[in-house]
């Protein structure tokens, strides 16, 4: 090859080199802005929705009232005392935020019914302490349980079975 | 460093990650086999496709899948294919965990990582099969961006989302408070470990104001991440810390970020590695090692080499 035609041939790559690194950085450019859109989409949408994996990140963001509203599924034992039950327990789960789903929305009347989730929690026990189980609403006062307050300022129970034995 | 270099770092602790957690998560996210169909509400993806739950098989075949899927993505085997199959079925499979009425958030991060790096030229360095293409510093280079912005704005939404429901009572009164005394007691009543220490600072009231400023500013302050290597990686630093808190306080958990994974588009991943793989070649060890430096020319395996030039990529027909 000649000093002319390898020169050519150098020039040919660098040009097609640059118009590559062009198309490259227009489609990362494209790329970045989809991205940016879709993790920005759950809040501009109206209403906001939190989905997954593109969410609204709503956890702990909300105001709250001083005195806690608890939908609890508890152990009952054979003097009368609570046993706490674990998520696994409760709705099959090591997620507590699952399990407590799973216990407001039977204590709202949406899936199992309060009686259901009852059962299917005691029939988990058998052979455990408790010897009966309660889906109970418990009203607290959040900051001052941590400082002494343990007892519920009002309680409602849902449902009570016996855990078979 | 290379930016292919650093992509593919970013690759292999991401993916990685995801690996380890679907294997030690494995049962929990078989167990959604047998829930009962009255809970199931599905969201996103599965949202899409399903108006009721899988049969048990189809759960537990799925998640197999996904951690089969996810070894050829972790070495960057035929990435092109093996990346987009796994970030599917690792998004699957982790939408149809949330998909059980409650959306967590300890996830989303680790999903969206792995759907822009399967979009990416994340097999380029670092893998048994490194796929290169035209430009490639460049489209690696805008990846990482494409990464990093993902990172920062999922910081920035949380933020939002904190003003929107709790206004500036968010930042001046008293709903971090609150949130954190009923978050460990909801926990404690639910059988789960929380934190005493985060309870009983509950009832210290002036301590949350200036708690609740310094996770605004962490949050909507992500951005800063953005503009130079230097504040990206005092970012990192802080909100690594901020997550470090939230953990003492409330007991929860986020591992992606407190491994510092999250934060991957940050670090100088493949610098580290480069450094790792030089000691490792001066400490005597001649063997082949399985993943091959981006910079360092090899005997044709496959037929590339990472350290040929973008131009030399470009010429080749």
């Amino acid at each position: 090859m000649t000093g002319v035609g390898a020169s050519q041939t150098r020039q040919g790559a660098a040009a097609s080199e640059r118009g590559a690194v062009r198309r490259a950085r227009a489609a990362g450019m494209l790329v970045l802005l989809v991205v940016a859109a879709a993790v920005l989409w759950p809040v501009i949408r109206r209403p906001p929705q939190d989905s997954f994996p593109l969410s609204t990140y709503p956890m702990f963001s909300f105001p709250l009232e001083p005195v806690a509203e608890m939908d609890l599924v508890v152990g009952v034992d054979a003097d009368g005392d609570d046993v706490r039950l674990s998520p696994e327990s409760i709705a099959g789960t090591d997620e507590v935020i699952q399990a407590g789903g799973a216990v407001a929305r039977a204590v709202a009347g949406q899936g199992d019914d309060p009686g259901a989730l009852c059962r299917r929690v005691a029939a988990r026990l058998v052979g455990d302490d408790p010897v009966a189980v309660e889906v109970r609403t418990d009203l607290y006062d959040a900051i001052g349980w941590f400082r002494g307050a343990r007892e519920p300022l009002e309680r409602t129970v849902h449902a009570r079975c016996e855990v078979p034995r | 460093m290379t930016a292919r270099s650093h992509l593919g770092a970013i690759r292999l602790v991401v993916v990685g990650y995801a690996l380890a957690y679907l294997l030690v998560r494995a049962p929990h996210l078989i167990s959604y086999r047998d829930r009962p169909a009255g809970d199931f509400d599905p969201v996103g993806l599965v949202a899409l496709v399903l108006d009721g739950p899988l049969g048990s098989t189809a759960v537990v075949l799925l998640v197999l899948a996904a951690v089969i899927a996810a070894v050829p993505a972790l070495v960057g085997w035929r990435w092109r294919v093996t990346g987009p199959i796994f970030a599917v079925l690792l998004t699957w499979v982790l939408t149809y965990r949330n998909s059980w009425g409650v959306v967590l958030h300890t996830e989303n991060l680790m999903v969206l990582q792995v759907i822009v790096l399967a979009l990416s030229p994340a097999a380029a360095a670092w893998a048994i099969d490194r796929q290169v293409a035209p430009a490639i510093e460049e489209r690696a280079r805008w990846a990482i961006r494409a990464l990093a912005v993902a990172t920062v704005l999922t910081y920035v939404v949380a933020g939002i989302a904190k003003l929107r429901n709790g206004g500036w009572d968010w930042v001046t009164g008293d709903v971090l408070r609150s949130q954190v005394a009923h978050d460990n007691l909801r926990k404690h009543l639910l059988g789960d470990p929380h934190s005493p220490v985060g309870g009983w600072l509950a009832g210290v009231a002036w301590l949350w104001p200036p708690l609740a400023a310094i996770s605004q500013v962490v949050e909507l302050g992500a951005p800063v991440a953005l503009i130079s290597r230097r504040l990206g990686l005092i970012w990192s630093g802080v909100a690594w810390a901020f997550h470090v808190a939230i953990l003492g306080l409330m007991a929860i958990l986020f591992p992606y970020q407190l491994l510092g994974v999250a934060f991957a588009p940050f670090l100088p991943l493949g610098q580290w590695l480069e450094r790792a793989q030089a000691r490792w070649r001066r400490a005597g060890v001649r063997a082949q090692p399985p993943m091959s430096d981006p910079d360092t020319p090899q005997p044709s395996r496959m037929g590339s080499s990472a350290a040929r030039s973008d131009s030399a990529v470009t010429s080749r027909p």
